[in-house]
């Protein structure tokens, strides 16, 4: 038996932001996407049929693979980590049972033929299910993945290289003591889903799992899948020695030795156990991201190398966690949120629940955040949403939550409003994909108005994912889901700005900028505020204003002193006037209602709604969101209708309108031309105008989504 | 799109972290998450509720956000207390019929002191009652021809349990039992002849077994009641006799 010596040369992680940001990447059409971790896909002409009624362009299975990461080649197809786990006697059916060399190759012609079928059938992305982390077994016993790997070598025929020289129990997690680190932990002598084997967590940085981790990916790739959807992708507790020996040039690569005495008191620091936050804490984490997204990227290069084209990386891991998605994962080609729980589900739409007697309060959901947020890093990740009713909720309350025609459509158009390119999920489910299938068709017959743009705005929110780390008392993403809130009542354009992009160019643009609870700032960052406002700009500071830089040290003025007197920061609600601008510090932003638009509008001395006329509560839950194409007139108007009930209930949606828009846009100086467009309903050319600086369109009527093209003369 | 808060900032209370509020006579025990106020406005002149927003911890920032639902279920008035601060809701006369104050102090607490207006909160299956730190007495009413009845709670945080004691129409203790409920569980009465038609009342405590605390514990009534509790008594037959929707509204 040939042992492979894996190299230990550890490779040099890029100390972060290294060099100039990258270009911005502009957006691309949106997609529609099902999830489907069924057992029952080869050997399925039926399967095949249903997709084929309306096939999604992403199809996400779950390990119909010819070998798993977590067990080797098994019996079972479909699930995820848990599902098929087990095998006789503790299930009815052998489902981890390690199936022969020929066993696999029959199993690998039946998933050519599948992805085949898929891609006949219409689907253009077709991404089974692999995990960044999970093995399962026992070592002692030889059982599950060490069973496999004690037969390794009867599977060379699959390109599987020499045996890993080590054993996988070296291959785990492990805290500071040496013990392994169990993210899914258990009592008792096995791990319930894999009953009676045990469930382990593997170091990405340990080469012998990363190159298990491309071995899989090469054989997934030669069975025509498009690429691999990689759960548990931001999932690292490690500080085994490999993780220590890549930390030390990590760490070293990112501070001087004076700095690293001065900031973290040891030339050497050894990692944090993340129980202070603070700056060592953070560079931990970001170490670890810097890992995971080359863990990702060796998947991606595994696939490419067989397949010959890019291949579709797809990890999990982008639900509250902006940190991840900014550090891990903006050079992957897709990011999932896997939002399953919410106090009112988490599907988009409109929650109808009685309270007592007739009364009913009515409660929205959106994911305007996870979507715009992704968009506005301008990388190549784009965003995917996966909602749900909730987990184990009681009968009567899933169907006040389900997903409905209207509600999935609703996702749909969520998706292609605010993603930059996104995709929302939805399960197999005729009558849905028959509404998925209209918007994809509409995606690509109307390709033009989504490809290729930059988000216009009239207000900025800034977001600084790293203060998870830096201050870790989870108040600023609090506070940035208020001024989404806000900022999306009232009707006005906005994006986010992360640390990179706090520069005195970029802010220029914006009428206000919003600072929310922001707890660090970095002197440039402030710097580039000061000029912002001292040019006439709005800065919105809630909470108390930053008293630390980037570092977590405390400078000796605060960052912001020369524009917040610390006098106001005493007040619920302060006005400055700093050159030609206006600074306001308010103590908190209410978490509904348009509180923060007021205080826009005031400072600025204009509307900056999108939205013109009377306002109703319903009106306040349409949604705009703008686009243009960079260096021309041409900008793309998308409008969002939440009143749409979620639930079983047959009701339609509170069609709203007519609605005014009123934009400022610039480059149009006279009557453009605009067009209409509706996946669901007819295009049609409307009229417009210019009034007082602004573009004024008039929309008869808004069911779920339009989105307009306006094109100046 | 501003919905405008009739709100009147009263007292800053300043309060420390860690720190509650003693309860004032009609007042709601502490309440956290999402809790709804029943409120009968009677039709008079415009009358106002006082509304507490407590910190609960340091790490927690939730501000108290308040919703008035009118009895057609539209939005009436919303906003927000900040914590630490005290604020009068004003809660017009009309319409008349009965209102719903939607109370969301998320992982900080609150308290709400109605001020004599008709009121009692909502304690059904899917619109429970959230408590923190016990409850003094709360009055609900027993349908004429009840015969049996159960209370549910859940208090799934380690080392929280709690005791719950419940009274008859004549203060009499009928049921008195503890545990660390960290799962849903109901707790039966029994209702003694001559004891339905009345108002009854339950409170929670700290449980007499050593180790358990009472902090945030789940509550609500069974089918058989009326799904209100309240802070007065006479209020509990005001709304334990009001016609109900089907669940938990019990018809006589």
């Amino acid at each position: 038996m040939r042992i492979l010596i894996l190299p230990i040369l550890l490779l040099v992680l890029p100390a972060a932001a290294i060099g100039d940001p990258p270009e911005p990447v502009l957006t691309k059409a949106p997609f529609t996407y099902i999830l489907d971790y069924g057992p029952d896909h080869i050997r399925s002409p039926a399967y095949l049929e249903t997709i084929s009624q309306g096939p999604p362009t992403l199809l996400h299975l779950g390990k119909d693979v010819p070998f798993t990461h977590n067990w080797g080649p098994i019996q079972a197809l479909g699930g995820e980590n848990q599902a098929y786990g087990r095998r006789k006697p503790y299930a009815d059916q052998d489902y981890i049972r390690r199936l022969s060399p020929e066993e696999t190759g029959q199993r690998i012609t039946d998933l050519k033929k599948l992805a085949d079928g898929l891609h006949k059938a219409g689907v253009t992305w077709v991404t089974p299910y692999i995990c960044s982390m999970t093995i399962g077994g026992h070592p002692e016993r030889r059982a599950g993945f060490w069973e496999f790997l004690d037969h390794w070598d009867e599977y060379r025929p699959f390109d599987l290289g020499s045996r890993p020289a080590t054993d996988p129990i070296q291959w785990l997690q492990v805290a500071p003591d040496g013990k392994p680190v169990f993210f899914y932990t258990f009592e008792g002598d096995f791990y319930p889903a894999y009953e009676p084997n045990i469930r382990y967590a593997v170091c990405q940085n340990r080469p012998e799992w990363r190159y298990w981790t491309e071995k899989i990916v090469e054989n997934i790739a030669r069975c025509g899948f498009d690429g691999v959807f990689v759960d548990n992708a931001g999932s690292l507790r490690c500080h085994c020695g490999v993780c220590r020996e890549k930390w030390q040039t990590w760490i070293q690569g990112r501070y001087t030795a004076d700095e690293r005495q001065r900031l973290f008191g040891s030339e050497s620091p050894e990692m944090s156990d993340g129980k202070q936050p603070g700056l060592l804490w953070a560079e931990t984490c970001r170490f670890r991201c810097a890992s995971l997204a080359e863990h990702l990227k060796a998947i991606a290069d595994a696939g490419r190398r067989i397949t010959g084209k890019p291949f579709v990386v797809f990890p999990n891991g982008g639900e509250k966690r902006p940190e991840h998605i900014l550090h891990i994962y903006p050079e992957a080609d897709l990011i999932m949120f896997e939002r399953s729980v919410g106090p009112h589900g988490t599907h988009p739409g409109m929650v109808l629940r009685p309270v007592v007697e007739d009364i009913r309060v009515k409660k929205y959901n959106d994911n305007v955040f996870e979507y715009k947020f992704v968009q506005c890093l301008r990388r190549k990740v784009r965003p995917i949403l996966l909602t749900r009713p909730g987990y184990n909720v009681p009968t009567s309350e899933r169907k006040l939550l389900e997903m409905n025609l209207a509600s999935a459509a609703l996702g749909n158009a969520e998706a292609a409003a605010f993603g930059g390119g996104g995709g929302f999920l939805q399960r197999v489910d005729p009558e849905l994909m028959q509404v998925q299938k209209q918007f994809r068709d509409f995606f690509e017959r109307h390709a033009a108005l989504y490809e290729g743009l930059n988000s216009h705005a009239d207000a900025a929110v800034v977001v600084l994912p790293d203060l998870a780390w830096l201050d870790g008392n989870g108040r600023h993403p609090l506070e940035v889901r208020k001024a989404t809130g806000n900022l999306l009542d009232g009707h006005v354009l906005f994006d986010y700005l992360i640390a990179d992009q706090v520069t005195a160019e970029n802010l220029a643009r914006y009428a206000a900028v919003v600072l929310p609870r922001v707890s660090h700032l970095a002197a440039n960052q402030a710097e580039a505020l000061r000029r912002y406002v001292e040019a006439g700009g709005v800065l919105v500071v809630t909470g108390t204003p930053p008293e630390f830089n980037e570092k977590g040290e405390r400078p000796a003025r605060p960052p912001l002193a020369d524009l917040i007197d610390p006098a106001t920061t005493a007040k619920p609600l302060a006005t400055s006037q700093v050159g030609k601008g206006t600074t306001v510090v308010a103590a908190a932003l209410p978490a509904e209602g348009a509180k923060l638009v007021e205080w826009i509008e005031g400072a600025a001395g204009r509307q900056v709604s999108a939205i013109a006329g009377p306002e109703t509560p319903a009106r306040s839950k349409v949604r705009v969101n703008v686009f243009r194409q960079p260096g021309k007139a041409r900008y793309v108007v998308h409008m969002v209708n939440y009143n749409v009930p979620l639930g079983v209930e047959d009701r339609g949606p509170e069609v709203q309108g007519p609605i005014e828009l009123s934009l400022r846009l610039p480059g149009i100086t006279s009557a453009p031309k605009a067009r209409c467009y509706d996946p669901q309903g007819r295009e049609s050319e409307i009229s417009a105008q210019v009034r007082d600086g602004k573009i004024r369109l008039a929309i008869p009527e808004l069911r779920i989504y339009k989105v307009v093209e306006v094109v100046g003369s | 799109m501003t919905i405008h808060a009739s709100v009147v900032p009263v007292v800053f209370l300043a309060l420390a972290a860690h720190t509650l509020s003693p309860q004032a006579a009609d007042e709601s025990p502490v309440l956290r998450k999402a809790n709804y106020l029943a409120i009968l406005p009677g039709g008079g002149p415009q009358r106002q509720v006082s509304l507490k927003a407590q910190q609960v911890s340091p790490a927690y920032s939730d501000a108290l956000n308040f919703t008035l639902i009118g009895p057609d279920s539209s939005t009436i008035t919303a906003g927000e207390v900040l914590l630490g601060e005290e604020r009068l809701l004003s809660i017009p006369g009309k319409p008349e019929g009965l209102h719903v104050l939607e109370l969301d102090s998320g992982w900080n607490a609150c308290r709400v002191d109605p001020r004599g207006i008709p009121s009692a909160m909502v304690a059904r299956e899917t619109v429970p009652l959230h408590t923190a730190r016990g409850a003094k007495q709360l009055f609900f009413y027993v349908p004429r021809g009840c015969k049996q009845f159960s209370v549910w709670l859940v208090a799934d945080a380690p080392r929280e349990g709690a005791r719950i004691e419940i009274a008859g129409p004549d203060g009499g203790k009928v049921v008195e039992e503890e545990g660390d409920y960290d799962k849903p569980q109901r707790v039966r009465a029994t209702v003694p002849a001559g004891c339905d038609g009345k108002v009854w009342s339950l409170a929670l405590v700290k449980p007499k077994a050593g180790g358990l605390n009472v902090d945030d514990v789940v509550l609500w009534l069974d089918p058989a009641l009326p799904p209100y509790l309240s802070m007065r008594e006479d209020w509990a037959l005001t709304f334990g006799k009001r016609k109900g929707d089907g669940v938990n509204g019990v018809l006589e």
